[in-house]
């Protein structure tokens, strides 16, 4: 099996130090490949920015397999040219500290990266449950949006349950009855439809059966509590849509909300998966040449 | 883009003589904006729309003075764990250099010409190096194999992988490796004796932490502190607009934000092993061990130095 590629860049927030014991435990169940990369500002020092990097961290130095850049520009841009020429799998993204104020037109730095990179990204929010981040992962939760023509996430979720030996569990809701999801025939309305239509997409790459939940009603509400009862130590969900009412910063996407880490996949991928377990020239070339 | 290498260690801060206020900020700003709105609808009330009603005579002097007082109480407790984790990892680091020390010369060298276990004064240091890095992982609860793997031959390492208690089962293979030590004649009982308690001390140190992180403050400690300063924050316009009035939010926000302050300083002191920026500085320590005890065995590589990252040393 190949190493999973990480790609940590840091501004040392808080949540960057509560991230740590997340990638320890990610490093050793996976053999991860980890980089740690901070890209500081044009006027800034850069003696001091190298410092600092050093000091972050710093028992990944020991780690078998751990490197660290430091770069000079605009964090996107730097973070892309990274992914470009080396192979990187997943993005390690811990939220900032929200303001809770509205924010016109601000964009999220996640969703910047998301989309320029086209690679998935590992977050956490303000209320995830730091204390069981350096537990082994038992239950990885996928959400599935029945109104979406395609579920890039699920393929990213069965290969992570399947190298770690977890539990997969596939969670979704019944959508909102509107005239179009009437007419589309290909969206159950039923829970039972739904869990055999999960359970159908889910077939392929699992060695156990994945577990199927699903809300009669799609609320935030519900959504947790889905989440919650699988007790879910991470979940893979698609890139987030952006309503009007997001663009103005005033609310949070409800997995930001969640207490385990989130997955969020773009919605067309550089890879449909991570192949790990092709050989590790083999699949840097893959990366390479998407 | 620069590669970073490994510069050389010279000597670690704990805290810098600064501390940014972006740190504390995401801690208060959003009870300090719900007691600001509060504050300016008391003072409008008042002032504008002659709800006079609203003013009433509270003895603030006194309600703040006895609260003044828990608080003070609660944060030098909480100070005393803060202190002591300090305290007790101070002790780690003279207790490893001193193992270090007898491990180097207590020891005689094998006798005759065999080379069976000629090196298991070293491999004691180099399990001291990596009790130290286990014992920090094991209190910030972090996975601390992908370090172990570095530092302790693979085989060990699966093997320590059952283990509930990583550094325990370390002190053990110490003590294991003395037996062996004694039994091939290069320790006598004196020695023996010496190095022992030596591993005693440090089965403490690990003891004390354990205790700090496995027994919360009592929860009174962290539920009425809060509640009380809440109500405090609340009475203070209600006190204070009869003789401040339009002025009233600008004194009852600044004398609130020293009381939260107050309260979010004793929650953060209390946990000091709890992988966050305020903790005690694990890392730093147990790289200064680490390189010490390099050093000790002649080593050239040393490890990255720990500095501070925004004033703080993790």
């Amino acid at each position: 099996m190949r190493p999973l590629e990480l790609l940590f860049p840091i501004d040392f927030t808080e949540l960057d130090f509560r991230a740590i014991p997340f990638v320890a435990q990610l490093v050793d169940a996976l053999h991860a490949h980890l980089t740690l990369m901070h890209v500081h500002g044009d006027g800034d020092d850069a003696a001091l920015a190298a410092e600092r990097l050093t000091s972050f961290f710093a028992e990944a130095d020991r780690y078998p397999n751990s490197e660290r850049i430091l770069a000079r520009g605009a964090l996107v841009d730097r973070v892309v040219r990274q992914c470009a020429t080396a192979p990187v799998d997943l993005l390690l993204l811990p939220a900032s500290e929200g303001v809770w104020l509205p924010r016109p037109g601000h964009s999220s730095l996640r969703l910047q990266l998301l989309e320029a990179t086209r690679l998935p990204v590992w977050t956490m929010g303000p209320n995830a449950n730091v204390t069981r981040l350096h537990l082994p992962t038992k239950n990885v939760a996928c959400w599935i949006d029945l109104k979406a023509k395609s579920h890039p996430q699920l393929p990213f979720a069965i290969e992570y349950a399947e190298s770690l030996g977890a539990q997969l569990h596939l969670l979704s809701a019944l959508p909102e009855l509107t005239i179009p999801v009437l007419y589309d025939e290909k969206i159950p309305l039923h829970p039972e439809t739904a869990a055999d239509l999960l359970r159908a997409e889910a077939q392929q790459g699992l060695t156990r059966s994945a577990k199927v939940a699903v809300a009669e009603a799609d609320t935030r509400k519900s959504r947790h509590r889905l989440v919650q009862q699988c007790n879910a130590d991470v979940i893979f969900v698609p890139q987030a849509e952006r309503p009007l009412f997001d663009w103005f910063g005033a609310r949070p996407s409800w997995f930001h909300e969640t207490a385990c880490p989130v997955v969020m996949v773009p919605k067309e991928p550089r890879q449909r998966s991570w192949s790990l377990s092709k050989r590790p020239n083999e699949a840097a070339a893959l990366l390479r040449a998407s | 883009m620069v590669r970073v290498a490994r510069a050389p260690y010279f000597f670690a801060m704990i805290v810098r003589d600064e501390l940014s206020l972006r740190r504390v900020w995401p801690q208060v700003w959003k009870r300090l904006a719900f007691l600001l709105a509060f504050d300016l609808a008391v003072a409008i009330s008042y002032s504008l729309f002659d709800l006079e009603w609203i003013g009433q005579p509270i003895p603030l002097a006194m309600v703040g003075a006895a609260l003044s007082l828990f608080l003070a109480f609660r944060n030098n407790s909480a100070y005393d764990r803060w202190w002591e984790a300090r305290t007790l990892w101070g002790a780690l680091v003279n207790t490893s250099r001193t193992l270090a020390r007898q491990a180097l010369t207590l020891v005689d060298d094998p006798k005759g010409n065999t080379t069976t276990g000629a090196q298991c004064h070293v491999a004691l240091v180099e399990l001291q190096i990596a009790y130290v890095h286990a014992l920090r992982c094991h209190l910030r609860k972090q996975n601390p194999f992908p370090e172990l793997q570095t530092l302790l031959p693979r085989e060990v390492v699966e093997k320590l992988r059952v283990e509930k208690n990583v550094p325990a089962a370390l002190l053990l293979s110490m003590g294991k490796v003395l037996k062996k030590l004694f039994q091939a004649g290069r320790l006598d009982s004196i020695r023996l004796t010496q190095l022992d308690s030596t591993l005693v001390d440090l089965c403490n140190v690990q003891g004390g932490c354990e205790r700090i992180k496995n027994t919360p403050l009592p929860r009174q400690y962290e539920v009425f502190p809060r509640m009380l300063v809440a109500m405090y924050c609340v009475m203070l316009p209600i006190g204070l607009v009869g003789t401040l009035g339009l002025i009233t939010p600008i004194a009852s926000t600044l004398v609130s934000f020293i009381f939260i302050l107050l309260e979010t300083i004793g929650r953060d002191l209390e946990a000091p092993f709890e992988n966050a920026v305020h903790d005690t500085p694990l890392t730093s320590l147990s790289n200064t061990i680490e390189l010490n005890l390099r050093q000790h065995l002649g080593e050239q590589e040393l490890p990255t130095e720990v500095r501070a990252v925004h004033g703080f040393v993790y």
